[in-house]
């Protein structure tokens, strides 16, 4: 059967009297606590439409705070009447249902109450239990006490999708929400340790969505600031990206649907769901298991005009253009990739489990060779080559580099370093239908072999640089379809070749590179240093930057299996590395968690 | 590759000083721009490119001998075999000096309609061959600007809502797509490129020791720089990178020299924010910016405020009031 997610979020059920008791003129949401039959009328038009559109779907429900507007016991009595005819009617169990609070949820008078009562005064916002005394009620009433809230964690609580390996993880941001309205917070320390007990129950096959009420960033382009604590935002965000769940960020609280990606994050902004003004969203995130992702659909109530219509309107597509996020992401399953690829390349017809014939004429780097002799003598008269301690991404660290930048700004240098580059092409006799030059300085040494092979050209920038280029930058500009078998990529350094293989598969917004190597037999790559380890024999050299299976270290986030890379390079100089890796460089590592010695800007931080 | 073609209805033209430039860039001796003879291996190089053209027999080819002063030696033969291929061959812009070391045979020197220009010493058209019937004349640079203006056009995206712009606050109605040009038009880009590196040649002192180098600044800029390089005889410096996302990693202190003259190479300046940002960057450096050269320049300015800009901008197309309606390239702001 189909699924999907249906996510929405701040409902705003709002009571009928003010707060001295006096009936309220004019209603902020379409959903009033005294009006049960006008919010069935609300509600049957939602269930309606969802049925009509998802036939023969069994949905999750995800909701993302805001659920009642003060937080008062009758809202929230409403609330859970209408949230059992949604699962009823819809089909939904109980446990397919992530509830997280959000600020309007807190009841604010409870918490100075519990200020006034008691001896040792905190902070109000510190009176967690006291302060969702009513949305813990109603929490504990709707899950039919098989799910207990907890005002103290950071967790409110998980949604696992087992079939489809996604997880749900909601979050309680409300931690400085007392007497006054506050900003997003979580305490740190709590957060980790929860988020340490997830990650061992829930692997790394796992795709993790994180829900938040509060969002990280502004999505009303008024605002200069999210709606977060900006210390506490770094330790938050510092925290999923350690515990990897760091892909995906959903948030309710702005009431405008609203999505991007935002340095390789994806960030949705769910709307409101019965708020009157912007008119009410909610989004289907349907799931497509075979292909894994999940595809983002947004619906909005608006009135057409029609008449005798009801006066909230009909739900239709949206149609406004709020975002740019149409479908996030899935880990594909390891036993699932055909043979030995992964990123869910398709038939084992077009891609053959045996390795390509290396190049006949293939010449194995050697030592003594004049152009890697040449290179080292210019490094070393024009000190190219700099030691210290460089990380430049969480998975890319060493202790020393070459700058290539500044040797190719020699003119000589640079024609030297184009001709070296073909040269050694054509000694091994290597032949190709698609050259790719791949970063800046690999564009400027591919010029050469693109001119002089004649075949068509294209240039990518690195892969893990992607968030510092514009989205036509990343167009490789040409499909394949199967007409190119042999792909040339050009660069300047390669260490262990993950860039090549993250170049070569992994999937991203704006980026269609992956499905251009479907169905590539063999792909060259050709660059002016190989910093890594060289292996005892000189035959597996070609097969260097291949990568067979997957071992201990084998990280499947940023790595992928790959067997079809012929490696040629020109000069060989080896470079040790930092030993700690993406999960503990920030605590183990003392040159960067103390900031001593050279350390580099982080490519993939701001 | 052959990058000087242009194909009209009836005729083809080639510009042998552009091809012999590719020749002394990639096939013999580095000297690139500063080439001024032609050789038998370029010829030989057009004649097979002309196998490539269909019904070339029907064209009439057309080759300018602009810039080339020297001819080198057998390169009658090359003419023959290339003159078998067309309906007629013209040559445009040949110098007596080249015309004699050509070492013709009398039938081909004398045709009525040759056009000689005593003054100069140099043939404004000239007919392979005696028997050749007139032809009209060309306008090689006329020819290139319609040319380009197609290839602008063939590559420019109408964009369905205006685009906002990465580095200037304006939105765009139209996309200019360069990296397009340059993976699907490869050949008539290097052709603008030598365009390109003449104008430079012509504007900046690029034989002294203050010889400016070459600033590219994103992916773009940075294959138009490595042939500019190539063609002009250039340094390079690799500022990566300013535009269209501005984003710089690496220390530029051991990069910029103080005093040295650089210029800045640009796929294209809109409004001019990423020429303004690497020129302060490499000032504040103490280098000195003398220029900016790009593919496509757009023309704010009205014509009397052009000399607004302190530094010189050099470009092979530019976008003004009289040609952007016909690309539908417009910029808008949120502003009535």
């Amino acid at each position: 059967m189909n699924k999907a997610i249906i996510h929405i979020s701040d409902l705003h059920i709002m009571n009928f009297f003010d707060v001295d008791g006096i009936p309220l003129t004019k209603f902020n949401s379409w959903l009033i606590v005294n009006k049960q039959s006008d919010n069935d009328r609300y509600i049957n038009a939602f269930i309606d439409f969802i049925k009509k559109t998802y036939p023969d779907f069994s949905f999750y429900l995800v909701i993302t705070g805001d659920l009642t507007d003060s937080a008062s016991s009758n809202e929230f009595e409403e609330l859970n009447r209408i949230l059992n005819k949604i699962c009823n009617d819809l089909s939904i169990s109980k446990e397919s249902v992530l509830i997280i609070p959000g600020d309007h949820d807190v009841n604010r008078l409870d918490a100075q109450n519990a200020r006034v009562k008691d001896s040792n005064k905190k902070a109000v916002f510190d009176y967690n239990i006291e302060k969702f005394k009513e949305f813990s009620t109603f929490y504990n009433t709707f899950y039919d006490e098989k799910k207990i809230f907890d005002a103290q964690k950071a967790v409110s609580s998980v949604l696992a999708i087992d079939e489809a390996k996604i997880l749900y993880v909601g979050f309680n941001s409300n931690f400085h929400i007392g007497a006054k309205s506050g900003k997003g917070f979580i305490d740190p320390d709590t957060l980790e340790k929860e988020l340490i007990i997830i990650n061992d129950s829930y692997d790394n096959t796992y795709t993790k969505i994180a829900c938040f009420h509060h969002n990280f960033i502004p999505f009303y382009k008024e605002e200069v600031k999210g709606q977060w604590e900006p210390n506490n935002l770094n330790d938050v965000k510092r925290l999923l990206e350690i515990y990897k769940m760091d892909s995906c960020y959903v948030y309710g609280n702005e009431h405008t649907p609203y999505s991007e990606l935002k340095l390789g994050v994806k960030n949705i902004s769910i709307g409101s769901f019965s708020y009157k003004a912007p008119p009410p969203t909610f989004n289907v995130f349907k799931i497509n298991d075979k292909n894994y992702f999940l595809e983002n659909t947004l619906y909005q109530l608006s009135n057409h005009n029609i008449k005798d219509l009801n006066d909230f309107g009909i739900w239709d597509l949206y149609n406004g253009g709020r975002g740019e996020i149409e479908k996030i992401d899935l880990k594909t399953p390891v036993a699932e990739l055909p043979l030995v690829f992964s990123d869910g390349l398709p038939s084992a017809e077009v891609i053959k489990s045996e390795l390509p014939p290396k190049s006949e004429d293939y010449i194995p780097f050697e030592n003594d060779n004049k152009k890697h002799k040449e290179l080292l003598r210019i490094i070393k008269k024009e000190n190219l080559f700099h030691t210290g301690h460089f990380h430049w991404s969480e998975t890319s660290r060493a202790h020393g580099w070459i700058d290539v930048s500044k040797l190719l700004s020699n003119k000589d240098n640079l024609n030297k370093c184009k001709k070296y580059i073909y040269e050694t092409l054509v000694k091994s006799n290597v032949t190709y239908d698609f050259v790719i030059g791949l970063g800046v300085e690999g564009n400027i040494l591919a010029t050469r072999t693109a001119i002089l092979s004649s075949k068509p050209y294209s240039f990518l920038p690195y892969s893990y640089r992607y968030d510092d280029h514009s989205k036509f930058e990343k167009l490789l500009n040409f499909d394949n379809n199967s007409k190119f078998k042999t792909i040339l990529i050009i660069t300047d350094v390669v260490h262990d070749g993950r860039t090549i293989r993250k170049l070569i598969h992994k999937k991203r917004e704006e980026d269609t590179t992956s499905e251009f190597f479907v169905g590539v037999e063999k792909i060259i790559v050709v660059s002016l240093f190989y910093t890594g380890q060289l292996p005892n024999s000189k035959d597996k050299y070609h097969d260097i930057i291949n990568k067979h299976e997957e071992g201990e270290d084998f990280d499947s986030e940023n790595d992928h299996l790959e067997n079809r890379i012929e490696f040629h390079f020109v000069s060989h100089i080896k470079v040790e590395e930092c030993p700690y890796n993406k999960n503990n460089y920030k605590t183990d590592c003392i040159i960067v968690k103390e900031g001593l010695g050279c350390i580099h800007k982080f490519y993939t931080e701001k | 590759m052959l990058i000087s073609l242009i194909i009209s209805e009836d005729f083809i033209y080639a510009n042998l000083h552009a091809e012999q430039t590719i020749s002394s860039s990639y096939f013999g001796a580095d000297i690139g721009i500063h080439v001024s003879e032609l050789f038998d291996s370029t010829l030989k190089r057009l004649n097979k490119g002309l196998d490539s053209i269909e019904n070339c027999d029907k064209y009439i080819l057309y080759l300018d001998f602009e810039g080339i002063e020297n001819a080198g030696k057998h390169l009658f033969d090359d003419f023959i075999e290339i003159n078998k291929k067309v309906k007629s061959l013209t040559f445009i812009n040949l110098k007596n000096s080249v015309l004699k070391q050509l070492n013709l045979n009398d039938d081909y020197l004398d045709n009525p309609n040759n056009d000689f220009v005593d003054s100069i010493d140099k043939f404004n058209m000239f007919y392979f061959g005696n028997s050749t019937s007139s032809v009209k004349s060309i306008n090689p640079q006329v020819e290139f600007e319609e040319e380009l203006i197609e290839f602008i056009e063939h590559f420019t995206d109408e964009l369905q809502k205006p685009h906002l712009h990465e580095s200037s606050s304006v939105y765009l109605t139209s996309y200019i797509d360069i990296k397009k040009m340059i993976s699907e038009g490869t050949s008539f880009f290097m052709y603008c490129l030598y365009q390109l590196a003449l104008k430079i040649k012509e504007n900046w002192d690029i034989h002294n020791s203050d010889k400016p180098t070459l600033v590219c600044q994103n992916l773009n800029s940075s294959f138009i720089s490595s042939i500019l390089s190539n063609l002009l005889q250039l340094d390079i410096v690799i500022l990566d990178h300013v535009g269209p996302i501005n984003t710089l990693y690496s220390t530029l202190s051991n990069k910029i020299e103080k005093n040295k003259n650089y210029i800045i190479v640009s796929d294209m300046v809109c409004l001019g924010t990423e020429v303004k940002i690497t020129k302060n960057l490499i000032a504040f450096l103490g280098g000195k910016v003398i220029g900016n050269v790009s593919i496509v320049k757009l023309d704010t300015y009205n014509s009397e405020d052009l000399n607004r800009d302190k530094i010189k901008n050099i470009s092979v197309f530019n976008i003004n009031k009289e040609n952007n309606a016909k690309i539908n390239f417009k910029i808008k702001t949120a502003l009535d």
